[in-house]
């Protein structure tokens, strides 16, 4: 079974794009079987279950969702696997941009929106970082050039990464980005997968549901900003 | 090398099955897009933009005769978005195009950018604080002076504050292959082919004739004419019988 991960930031047009490129995929005879990783519902499980086939959601809920994915990578996989999956899409949103979802045996797609400003490329961080591919959408809102000015600075920041421009609306790309995810060798187990990118320690007490913010409810690994006389001018 | 676009038969509005076998578009040449409003001009940019292979709305195929064309678009919905001023995002934008001589670059967009009659834009002025028709006179003059594209869309040049046959000079000059949406009689008889949409649908592919090239010969006389006139209302000047004669005489 064939294994991508999409990731990126919420209305960038995720699902859109995926929606227009299953049918290709789906076209060619190919099951596939999606998992939608989300904190809250979105009340979007119909989107993907209109295409007849498998399809679960994953709520984190209180959890981080990244730690969420990774804690729930083989069971996701074990579960296309039993629905006769020819490939597991994982669609989840990628919140703070500390981190990346992608493991090294997924295809990894991230997810943009032209219209963030060029000057945002920079704070993606790892999730542009160790993408495969980087999908490109709503370059029809913005200028020629400035979309010439993101595309050079993402491919400062991945150089490897393949950049594909696709519009939710029409599906304009989604074919391209159909034969991108099939050409994927075939996987049969995720037990010697592993993180991209490593997830924050993120072992305090608000991990755990504290919502007071005094200095003394500050328990585990706390880093607090520290402030010179100077940096009050 | 890049050389041609090869365009196969996509589906107008009523699902019916455009009616050529195919159109091959080549570098160097000119060729307007011309249709009533909303019958799919727009889109199929959008096919060309991204070598569509059947799966946008048109379900049109576009090939090119060797690899990937690098293509700039202008539509009617782009914006800036960037807080920046002029000067530091071409600045910006030269170096990303690998152009050494930034400096002289920028001067070069900014004077092409406003060379007619509109309100100058100056270095300092943000992006985001342009008018409409200021902003699409700099993204227009960003597009004819960027050296790295093959293929040039153009969507409705006419309405910005540029002198829209110097950027087809400069354009043609830098052998690029052009594409360019427009309702103004002079642009469409000025490029070598004409494309006619109607429905969603291509329904003719015209080369312009030794009779039209004549005949655009008197309209460059007579958008002469009009834009004088249109220099006059800007100044708050009053149009003497006079002028308006002279016109006529010259369509007559």
């Amino acid at each position: 079974m064939r294994i991508t991960v999409i990731g990126g930031a919420a209305s960038t047009g995720k699902t859109s794009i995926m929606m227009h490129t299953l049918q290709h995929i789906i076209a060619k005879g190919i099951r596939p079987a999606v998992v939608k990783i989300d904190c809250l519902d979105a009340g979007q499980d119909k989107v993907y279950a209109s295409l007849g086939i498998p399809f679960a959601i994953g709520l984190s809920k209180d959890l981080c969702p990244d730690h969420f994915l990774a804690t729930n990578f083989i069971a996701m996989f074990k579960w296309a696997k039993l629905q006769k999956a020819d490939l597991l899409i994982i669609e989840t949103a990628g919140l703070c941009n500390r981190c990346a979802p992608f493991i090294d045996l997924a295809f990894s797609i991230c997810s943009i929106d032209y219209t963030t400003s060029i000057k945002a490329p920079a704070k993606f961080g790892p999730i542009v970082k160790t993408a495969d591919l980087l999908l490109l959408s709503k370059g029809d809102l913005v200028s020629q050039s400035e979309r010439e000015v993101f595309n050079y600075r993402l491919k400062e920041l991945n150089p490897c990464a393949v950049l594909q421009e696709a519009n939710g609306l029409s599906g304009r790309g989604s074919k391209k980005l159909a034969d991108y995810i099939m050409q994927r060798k075939d996987i049969d187990s995720l037990e010697e997968a592993a993180l991209k990118y490593s997830m924050p320690s993120a072992t305090c007490s608000y991990c755990v549901g504290e919502r007071r913010i005094a200095e003394c409810y500050h328990h585990g690994i706390v880093n607090t900003m520290t402030f010179e006389e100077g940096d009050y001018v | 090398m890049f050389n041609t676009i090869t365009i196969y038969p996509g589906y107008n509005k009523a699902n019916q099955r455009e009616n050529y076998e195919c159109l091959t578009l080549k570098k160097g040449s000119v060729y307007s897009i011309v249709g009533p409003t909303g019958s799919g001009k727009s889109q199929f940019f959008e096919d060309i933009e991204l070598l569509t292979d059947t799966d946008g709305v048109t379900k049109r195929i576009i090939k090119s005769n060797e690899g990937i064309p690098k293509v700039v678009h202008l539509s009617q919905k782009m914006n800036f978005m960037v807080e920046m001023s002029v000067q530091e995002f071409i600045t910006v934008h030269a170096s990303c195009l690998k152009i050494d001589d930034s400096k002289s670059h920028c001067e070069q967009v900014l004077k092409l950018a406003n060379n007619t009659s509109g309100e100058p834009i100056l270095p300092s002025d943000y992006l985001t604080k342009l008018s409409g028709g200021q902003s699409r006179s700099l993204m227009i003059a960003n597009i004819a002076m960027n050296p790295t594209s093959d293929i040039v869309l153009l969507d409705e040049i006419e309405n910005a504050g540029i002198d829209r046959l110097k950027v087809l000079e400069i354009l043609l000059d830098a052998n690029k292959m052009v594409l360019i949406i427009t309702h103004d009689p002079l642009l469409a008889l000025l490029s070598d082919y004409r494309i006619v949409f109607k429905n969603g649908g291509i329904t003719h592919f015209l080369k312009q004739t030794l009779e039209e090239k004549q005949l655009n010969k008197q309209l460059l006389q007579v958008d002469k004419k009009l834009n004088s006139i249109r220099h006059s209302l800007r100044n708050g000047l009053e149009i003497k019988g006079g002028q308006f004669n002279e016109q006529k005489a010259v369509m007559e």
